[in-house]
């Protein structure tokens, strides 16, 4: 049972590491339609 | 016809079959006389587009003004640039207006599209109802069969001896596809049952907070399921690769529906096979929807896809004519959306089954895949041809093959 409890530790880190690691490199799906940064006011 | 092409066929049959349009939009609307409107709609038009009727809807797309006709502006009520209001609109309706906007997001340009309120009725509608259906279904298929049947038990006297069936990198690839699975699946149905199955029950207060962390979960998880997808297609795929013995299987059923039935197996029976090769093919499917959803209108994939299927004719000769492949970024979104709802509730269906037989169906079976160790009499009732094949003895009695766990 050790796999499967490693592999339900390791899904957790994995989502936290994507939703981290997403933001970091500066994508945001929230950001693709709301974001100010996307607005350019001439 | 050989298996590659039918797996070809598969996600092609699918795609069809899910952008069909309703049977009625197969009929013409009778050309309608617009002598009386000036060349402009009728309320015959106006009525075929609501009943869904295929309207030539050209002389709406194509009369976008003409600016070559534009009044001077000396003159009065000059210029329009030969574009009045409604050509303007008509041209932004059909994609046809060069639009610049300050926005910078990717759909930006795109100022109206009108596929939303047909995507939320199919959400709303056939995609709730039959889905809903498919699941409680599934589940009544399986509650029937345990009062039938029963749970499948070790036919010969347990040996007190255990055999490894799967490894443990084995069991971690598939438990990290298949954690990810459930919670995905949970929180897939709660955002689209959400307002008809639980606001009702717990309020829009409890509801809120608990929606915002299924999105969270259902969009970060899903990664996780990609890496355990590609882990046990790695693992296996050469193992569910078909053979003779799977027909020998497939020909009794695979031992399911009578005692003592065991036709020989390896290390994965055609059950199991035929399991392996639906999550192979509809993860892809799903996960390739998914990133598309992840990452809103930065993929198109319906476009190309209809493209290739009307080259196949396959739309063609299914009876739906021509599939659009002109999709805006706004429809692109709209069809993954639906798709990738689609082939979750078949991929669930299916899942669920699969739980069922390796947890409560059959004595035994979860061990391969909790410890990873079997009962020696299990693996040679079940996969007589593995345990051959691993331990160099014969399985007595006739080769089992278990059914698809």
């Amino acid at each position: 049972m050790k796999s499967m409890y490693l592999a339900f530790l390791a899904t957790i880190l994995i989502a936290v590491a994507a939703d981290v690691g997403l933001d970091q490199i500066g994508y945001s799906a929230a950001e693709q339609t709301s974001s100010a940064g996307n607005v350019r006011l001439e | 016809m050989p298996l590659k092409k039918l797996l070809l066929l598969l996600p092609m049959l699918l795609l069809t079959l899910a952008n069909a349009p309703a049977p009625a939009a197969a009929q013409d609307a009778s050309a309608a006389d617009r002598s009386a409107t000036g060349g402009a709609q009728t309320l015959d038009d106006i009525m075929a587009r609501q009943n869904k009727l295929k309207l030539d809807d050209s002389f709406r797309s194509e009369n976008l003004g003409n600016p070559e006709a534009a009044k001077a502006t000396t003159e009065q009520l000059g210029t329009l640039g030969g574009v009045s209001d409604s050509d303007f609109w008509r041209a932004l309706r059909y994609d046809k207006a060069e639009v610049s906007t300050s926005s910078r997001s990717p759909a930006s340009a795109v100022l109206v599209q009108d596929g939303g309120m047909a995507w939320l009725q199919f959400r709303d509608g056939p995609l709730r109802t039959y889905g809903g259906w498919l699941l409680l279904g599934m589940f009544g298929v399986l509650a029937l069969f345990y009062a039938l049947r029963g749970k499948i038990r070790i036919d010969g006297e347990k040996t007190g001896k255990t055999i490894t069936r799967f490894s443990a990198v084995e069991r971690f690839g598939h438990w990290l596809l298949a954690g990810s699975f459930v919670v995905l699946g949970i929180t897939g149905l709660a955002l689209l049952f959400g307002r008809v199955a639980i606001i009702p029950l717990i309020g829009h207060e409890a509801y809120a907070p608990v929606i915002i962390a299924g999105k969270w979960a259902h969009n970060n998880l899903s990664w996780a399921f990609m890496l355990g997808l590609a882990l046990v297609t790695v693992f296996w795929i050469a193992h569910n690769i078909p053979n003779k013995h799977d027909l020998k299987w497939l020909a009794v059923g695979g031992g399911l529906f009578s005692k003592g039935v065991h036709p020989p197996a390896r290390k994965f029976n055609a059950g199991q096979k035929l399991i392996f090769w639906s999550v192979v093919v509809l993860g892809i499917s799903i996960s390739v929807s998914g990133i598309s959803l992840l990452f809103p209108f930065e993929f198109h994939l319906f476009g190309p896809t209809f493209a290739k299927l009307n080259a196949l004719g396959l739309p063609q000769a299914l009876g739906f004519g021509e599939l659009a492949t002109d999709l805006g970024p706004h429809a692109e979104m709209q069809l993954s959306q639906l798709w990738h709802a689609i082939i979750s509730f078949v991929f669930m269906a299916i899942i669920i089954g699969h739980i069922y037989i390796g947890s409560v169906g059959m004595e035994g079976a979860f061990d391969a895949m909790g410890s990873g160790e079997v009962e020696v009499q299990w693996a040679k009732e079940h996969h007589g041809l593995w345990y051959e094949e691993v331990t160099g003895e014969k399985a007595h009695g006739p080769h089992d093959a278990t059914p698809a766990e």
